[in-house]
């Protein structure tokens, strides 16, 4: 870092000689230090999974997640980077969703809904003098108009639609294993198991335990209902071990 | 006194209205369209206070544009008028707007449908709805002769059955109809019922 970006770096709303916006870019730094979020589009259903880094047993695990929020009974979010700033936006995506639905009298459409999101995340980085959000998030939902969708967005603003994306540590890694590993006729079970397995890989810690992840999925049931679910700790573990993603890498048959 | 009515039938919805524009024992003219075509498939049919039927009708079709700009996907019917209820509702308590509205479409999903949103910003989903005068002797001929699933011929046959009663019967009937019909190929004009020819240039 050059001694000319400290004169421009500590305000968020105007360019950097080089044509950068350095508080935009500090804001992806923080969210490199935390916990991965992986999301991957499967054509019976989107899943996403999230490292905890809070693990503590006194935690209060039965009431609050860490990484997952439902925004609305058809989409649901991964978190990465500062939590108290990822409430914001995710309250105010709530909002945007109801606001719709009030209008309209339908669900909102999942691009629609990440691209207001996304409006008001850009607005921090041109006006206002106000610091931008520390949060990307992975977007998974359902609509009429395109079936299963995967929107990840980042502080600057820019969202776009993936088939396989991730978020926080590790994510240039994991993503260049999921361009590896992914399929377009991935079915949900096999990106749930995908999923798992890239993020035993980049993850720091030495063993996987339904402790340090959250797994959620979006699905449509046969009644045609979206639904949004959140795999319990048992139910979790039983996945590890049925994929074989429990143990250390070093220690894997 | 105005005169909108509509029905749907079997894969398409239609829409009638009287085509005099008055004030107070003025006739202006007597080929006023006011069914306009909201997007490729759908039309309003609105009656009411005539600087209000067209500032708030060009409004939301012009609002209905914009989100399929933005959006790159039309609204659906049901949206589209829930949109519409909702700008009434927001107007209703400070600045009113005076427009009763018959709001037909075809979605490629659902097929066709009829919205009934009166000027309060009430709002139903209906077989066959009417405003206006013309609505006592129309919705009794409906009544009598509509039934699901209508065939074109039958829904014009009654849609004639209509306007007729409504000329025999109302003591200012309006002398000119203008029908619109929409279906899966679109929002069209059908056709006029004139009983008092208009030029051109009049």
């Amino acid at each position: 870092m050059s001694i000319l970006s400290i004169a421009y770096d500590s305000r968020t709303t105007i360019f950097s000689p080089e044509g950068r916006l350095y508080q935009v870019e500090y804001a992806m730094e923080a969210i490199g230090n935390a916990g991965t979020a992986i999301g991957i589009l499967s054509k019976e259903g989107v899943v996403l999974v999230g490292e905890k880094k809070v693990t503590s047993k006194l935690l209060q695990t039965s009431t609050s997640t860490e990484k997952m929020y439902k925004i609305d009974d058809h989409v649901a979010c991964a978190v990465a980077g500062i939590m108290s700033d990822a409430n914001i936006l995710i309250n105010m995506a709530r909002v945007q969703a109801q606001r719709y639905t009030y209008a309209y009298q339908e669900p909102m459409p999942v691009e629609q809904l990440v691209q207001s999101l996304c409006d008001t995340k850009q607005g921090y980085t041109q006006f206002g003098g106000l610091r931008p959000f520390g949060v990307s998030f992975l977007f998974a939902g359902w609509d009429k108009n395109f079936g299963f969708q995967l929107f990840m967005s980042d502080p600057s603003g820019n969202y776009g639609g993936w088939k396989a994306a991730a978020i926080g540590a590790n994510n240039q890694a994991a993503q260049s294993m999921l361009k590896q590993d992914y399929k377009d006729d991935i079915t949900r079970e096999e990106a749930v198991q995908l999923a798992l397995k890239v993020l035993s890989k980049t993850m720091d810690s030495t063993s996987l335990t339904s402790d340090k992840l959250e797994l959620a999925e979006v699905f449509v049931l046969p009644s045609g209902e979206v639904k949004y679910q959140v795999r319990s700790p048992d139910s979790l573990s039983k996945l590890l071990v049925k994929f074989g993603v429990t143990q250390a890498p070093a220690e894997a048959s | 006194m105005e005169c909108v009515f509509g029905l749907v039938g079997n894969g398409f919805a239609i829409v009638a209205a009287d085509t005099s524009a008055v004030h107070s024992i003025l006739v202006h003219k007597s080929n006023e369209d006011k069914i306009m075509i909201l997007d490729s498939h759908k039309l309003i049919a609105a009656s009411g206070e005539p600087g209000d039927r067209v500032q708030f009708t060009e409004y939301i079709q012009k609002n209905v544009a914009l989100y399929q700009f933005r959006n790159g996907i039309p609204l659906t019917t049901a949206a589209a008028a829930n949109f519409t209820r909702g700008e009434l509702a927001t107007a209703l308590r400070k600045n009113p707007y005076f427009v009763n509205i018959l709001l037909a479409g075809y979605d490629k999903e659902t097929g066709p449908s009829l919205y009934y949103i009166d000027y309060i910003a009430t709002l139903h989903k209906v077989e066959k709805g009417a405003f206006g005068y013309g609505s006592y002797f129309s919705l009794s001929m409906m009544d009598r002769h509509f039934h699901s699933g209508m065939s074109v011929e039958e829904a014009i046959d009654l849609v004639d059955k209509c306007i007729m009663e409504i000329r025999s019967r109302l003591v200012v009937a309006p002398p000119n109809f203008l029908i619109k019909i929409v279906d899966k190929d679109g929002a069209r004009e059908y056709a006029w019922r004139e009983s008092v020819k208009n030029d051109v240039a009049a």
